[in-house]
């Protein structure tokens, strides 16, 4: 189930709304790959461009997730590096992958909460949480 | 980690141009790994 959960997540995370981007970004990486590759003896000038071209549309989205990350209206309690340009069959498979792995998180509490209770002293720790959701109940608890 | 992702990358950037200029079978490396970052991000 975990896995099921996972891959759900990941196919979500990876659902793109705009099907023209992924032809676009190996069309021109490639096509300034095949420059790079005709052209013998290398020119410096052409082949700093045409590699510069290959170069700036393999960071492109990278920077488009970068950037959409910040501009989006994401889920609180279960952020995530996203692009900014999702459909609404992406957007929805998204929430609802969401729910479903804030829900298993928290049936996993009492034995986190049971761990955490049974195996300290007193002391101070810190508790590493991927989420909002997963740690709030175990700061309340822990109150 | 950034940081230390971005020196490696640049001196990877630096080592493959370097076997595009020398040419021969080296200079296929550099057009190849474009090509394979781009499928890797596409899929």
């Amino acid at each position: 189930m975990a896995g099921y959960v996972v891959n759900g997540y990941v196919t979500g995370y990876l659902a793109i709304g705009e099907k023209w981007l992924v032809p676009a970004l190996l069309g021109a990486t490639g096509l300034a790959a095949v420059g790079l590759l005709v052209m013998r003896p290398p020119l410096r000038t052409p082949a700093i461009l045409l590699g510069g071209l290959a170069i700036a549309n393999l960071l492109a989205m990278p920077t488009a997730w970068s950037v959409g990350t910040i501009l989006v209206k994401g889920n609180t309690g279960f952020p995530a590096a996203r692009p900014p340009f999702l459909n609404e069959a992406a957007e929805t498979q998204r929430r609802r992958w969401s729910l479903v792995a804030g829900r298993r998180r928290a049936r996993r509490r009492p034995q986190a909460l049971a761990l955490l209770q049974g195996n300290h002293q007193s002391e101070a720790y810190l508790l590493a949480a991927v989420n909002a959701r997963q740690a709030a109940p175990i700061i309340i608890a822990d109150r | 980690m950034a940081p230390a992702l971005s020196a490696l990358a640049g001196i990877g950037l630096v080592a493959l141009w370097s076997l595009d200029a020398a040419g021969g079978a080296a200079s296929l490396v550099l057009p190849a790994n474009l090509i394979a970052a781009a499928l890797w991000q596409g899929t």
